[in-house]
């Protein structure tokens, strides 16, 4: 391929650089996607038990400050 | 890379051929339809590939045409090979292929690995049947062609993980329907407390309201506070009717629920069972869903040449293939229309069995409760088994696919009763108020349990706002990184595109020079939902934008198109390799794009080892004299009964081969030789001093026989040269035995010896030397005509001839 043309993956890794500065993103689920990435571990079933951690760690955090106004 | 030899055994229609040395260089093949030319191709492809494309329908089973690529008259215990030698020797390797059709690979170290992954993804080898493969295929097939070659398929399988995971994230939040969920403690809270509780705040200034008459002393300021006082002021003895209490209230908190959820259900299915009816109601449209595959399948099969001829292969009549193809794309871009209703269709069932699964899922986790135990409960229980029910059969109903032999249930049918689940909430509720009213005496008791049952809707309503706001942020990130990611997709795609038409234009208009088809463009498509869908081919055409070529270029034209792209392709992908393959790929075309085609492969791609077969004798020709000192070897492919096909030196070492037989006084076939080389030097020669010959059409043209040229050479030097008649003294020559000949003795042999051949050929290369320059190696030529002193030169100078009317 010729210099000027990205490749699939100078895009996939461009897109991972770039991750973090997405416009509306958060932050932890983007770390997880960016650590499973440079992982080689990107996959459907890893990103569900990922964000199903996340949950649960969450919903594990629920304490006074929650109710806060 | 670039290729130093391939040396072919026991492949296709090679029996045993000497290597073909090239030492980097171009190379010119020439071979005559059935000399087992494409066999070189066939090679290089399987060494590749592991595959023979063309092969493969020739044989049912899946061996990806290896099994007809054994010469069969090769011994069982002898391998066939190709084996390539490279610029790079580390990469020298031999692949064998045994008789029971298994393949091994002599290199086998990781760099050949590497580059044999690297290569998978490079245009190497064109054929005639596969020139306009990308240019007829359907534009969904287009974008994917191109995004698999230039490695987008990861950026593909990132962008579907994303999908797939907001899709997932937004049908879950969709189908658990959490504003309902947090509804229903909600009213719990406000029911024992009195007011919302939406904050700790309000909830704690709801509980010290709750505890004032106690006068425990102590204001509630944290959760912690709540559950202090709940200590203090339980009392063991009313556990029992505390707990049913608390099951009560379960109940209505639960079956709250699902009534929330009842009017979306009904809707839901309302409108599925509308598509799903008229997607049934017409039996042809769904048959015709079916035949998407077949059509879709039938395209691969003519887009990838499998069909060679211009015919249907179903009915099997006569029908130009660019049509045909034309036509069934229209077909199957309608059907994909169809199989998208049955889709909505199908997602509409899907999403409703995602809803019910978590009503059911809910009634289940209720039925549980021991309370339903209680024979007091007993009826309870058999109307929340029949909500159970009710759920259940509406989700037995999504099973019944569109061929079905019963159509799913009128909705009016198995419509949800909102108001019983409804009156079910009304009496748990008032079945709990009940029992905390038999204590009314109790002030004590009433006011742990509105403060218990308070604190535990509160909870679980915080953690259903957490759990709704965790999966919304989940649902819009994986949103914002897909859109992120097609944008970045789209941008470099958009960027290749751009670079990739400039190309294709420039091979294009390189070929056909002032012509009305300007502005090749590939263009991106996109779908209803703005994802990318395609790619198109539009263009200029007498000063319009077009889309699609076939509709409006002739097929040489299209080739032409094919051919660009092929060439555009390489300059963009091939990175490892230098070298392309070219096999018979102007079939279509005309003398004039066929010089313009030869040009560009000597200029624009002067830098690629090329390697270009042809049966074609006039293209041949054309060719051999365009490369001429360009370092391109010439070589043909014979057919002899001992080795099948073979390489051997060809037309153009002719001279060599005709002074290594005097040399060897061997006369077989020596006349011939003599003849075939007089003939294509004559033909050069009558072309450069404009000797008239009949016109003939250009399969005809490549037959003229030396006589022929003979008689038009003598006739122009008659007219124009003073000298050069008689020193050339062409007479001579027609005197010859193998020149006094008719088409029919092209091949004939005659009986001459050795002496008689050796005058013969002096006398040839007098002739002919008259007329070539041994200082410049050119032959005289009006182009180098001096029009002072009206004389016919060669390129130098040294060779002129007076050339006056």
């Amino acid at each position: 391929m010729t210099d000027e043309t990205k490749s699939g993956r100078v895009v996939v890794d461009e897109f991972f650089v770039g991750i973090r500065d997405v416009e509306g993103v958060d932050s932890k689920i983007v770390e997880k996607l960016i650590s499973l990435h440079s992982e080689k571990r990107l996959t459907d079933t890893n990103i569900r038990n990922a964000m199903e951690q996340l949950l649960q760690e969450e919903l594990g955090n629920i304490g006074e400050r929650d109710g806060e106004d | 890379m670039k290729i130093r030899s391939i040396d072919i055994s026991g492949i296709r229609g090679i029996r045993r051929s000497p290597p073909l040395d090239l030492n980097g260089s171009s190379v010119l093949v020439f071979g005559e339809n059935g000399s087992g030319k494409s066999s070189l191709t066939d090679a290089i492809e399987w060494y590749y590939s592991d595959g023979i494309q063309h092969l493969v329908s020739e044989e049912i089973e899946s061996t990806k045409g290896r099994g007809a690529l054994r010469n069969l008259r090769i011994p069982d215990e002898e391998d066939a090979y190709i084996a390539i030698q490279y610029s790079n020797s580390t990469l020298d390797s031999k692949k064998s292929l045994d008789s029971s059709f298994r393949t091994s690979d002599s290199n086998r170290s990781d760099e050949f690995d590497e580059y044999m992954v690297a290569s998978e993804s490079e245009n190497l080898i064109l054929r005639y049947t596969d020139l306009v493969r990308f240019i007829i295929a359907p534009k969904t097939e287009r974008l994917k062609t191109l995004q698999r070659i230039i490695g987008f398929g990861e950026v593909a399988d990132v962008r579907d993980l994303l999908k797939k995971s907001a899709g997932r994230v937004a049908r879950s939040i969709k189908s658990a329907n959490y504003d309902n969920q947090k509804n229903a403690q909600q009213a719990v809270v406000l029911e024992n407390l009195g007011q919302n509780a939406y904050t700790n705040k309000q909830l704690f200034a709801g509980a010290n309201e709750l505890i004032r008459p106690l006068k425990l002393g102590k204001a509630i300021k944290s959760l912690q506070d709540i559950q202090e006082a709940l200590v203090t002021i339980e009392t063991k003895e009313d556990t029992a009717l505390l707990e049913e209490i608390s099951f009560q209230t379960r109940v209505g908190e639960r079956l709250d629920e699902v009534a929330g959820n009842v009017d979306a259900i009904n809707a839901s299915y309302q409108v599925y069972h509308r598509t799903y009816t008229a997607l049934r109601k017409d039996p042809g449209k769904l048959g015709k869903i079916q035949l998407l595959a077949l059509l879709k399948e039938g395209q691969s099969i003519l887009v990838n040449d499998v069909v060679q001829d211009d015919y249907c292969p179903l009915c099997r009549q006569e029908k130009s293939k660019i049509e045909l193809i034309a036509e069934l794309n229209e077909r199957v871009k309608e059907l994909e229309e169809l199989e998208r209703e049955k889709d909505r269709s199908d997602e509409q069932g899907r999403d409703l069995k995602d809803a019910l699964g978590v009503n059911i899922s809910t009634v289940d986790e209720l039925l549980k409760e021991r309370g339903f135990k209680e024979q007091q409960n007993s009826k309870l229980a058999d109307k929340v088994v029949g909500v159970r029910t009710a759920l259940q059969t509406l989700s037995d109903e999504l099973k019944k696919d569109l061929n079905h032999e019963t159509p799913v249930q009128e909705p009016s049918k198995v419509r949800i009763d909102k108001a019983g689940v409804l009156a079910l909430v009304k009496k748990a509720q008032e079945t709990a108020a009940a029992l905390i009213q038999s204590k009314t005496s109790n002030v004590q008791f009433q006011i742990y349990t509105k403060l218990f049952q308070s604190v535990t809707a509160y909870k679980q309503y915080q953690r259903i706002d957490k759990m709704q706001a965790v999966l919304t942020r989940q649902q819009v990130t994986f949103e914002a990184l897909f859109a992120d990611l097609i944008r970045r997709q789209e941008q470099a795609l958009n960027s290749f595109l751009t670079m990739f038409s400039a190309n294709i234009n420039d091979y294009y208009t390189a070929m056909n020079p002032g012509e009305r088809v300007e502005d090749i463009n590939l263009v991106t498509v996109k779908d209803k939902n703005n994802d990318l869908a395609g790619i198109s081919i539009e263009y200029r055409f007498f000063d319009e934008t077009k889309k699609g070529p076939s509709a409006y270029l002739s097929e040489s034209h299209v080739n032409c198109l094919g051919l660009s792209f092929f060439l555009a392709s390489v300059r963009a992908f091939n990175k490892e390799n230098r070298f392309i393959v070219l096999d018979d790929v102007i079939s279509s075309f005309d003398r004039a794009h066929r010089t313009r085609f030869t040009q560009l492969l000597t200029g624009e791609f002067s830098d690629y080892q090329i390697l270009l077969l042809t049966h074609e004798q006039e293209f041949f020709e054309l060719v051999s004299s365009e490369v001429k000192g360009k370092g391109w070897l010439i070589r043909r492919f014979v057919w002899s009964e001992d080795n099948g096909s073979s390489i051997e030196h060809g037309v153009a070492d002719l001279r060599e081969r005709i002074q290594n037989k005097f040399r060897d006084k061997n006369i077989d076939g020596l006349g011939n030789d003599m003849r075939i080389y007089t003939e294509r030097v004559m033909k050069e020669i009558s072309n450069n001093i404009d000797a008239q010959v009949a016109f003939r059409y250009n399969e005809h043209n490549e037959k003229r026989m030396a006589s022929e040229l003979l008689d038009a050479v003598h006739s122009r030097v008659s007219r124009k040269g003073s000298g050069l008649k008689e020193i050339a003294d062409i007479p001579r020559l027609k005197r010859m035995p193998m020149f006094i000949a008719n088409i029919a003795s092209h091949d004939s042999k005659f009986n001459a010896g050795v002496e008689d051949l050796a005058v013969m050929w002096e006398g040839i290369c007098e002739t002919i030397g008259t007329f070539y320059c041994n200082d410049c190696e050119t032959i005289i030529s009006t182009k180098y005509f001096d029009s002072v002193e009206s004389k016919i030169r060669c390129k130098c100078g040294n060779l002129a001839y007076d050339w006056r009317d």
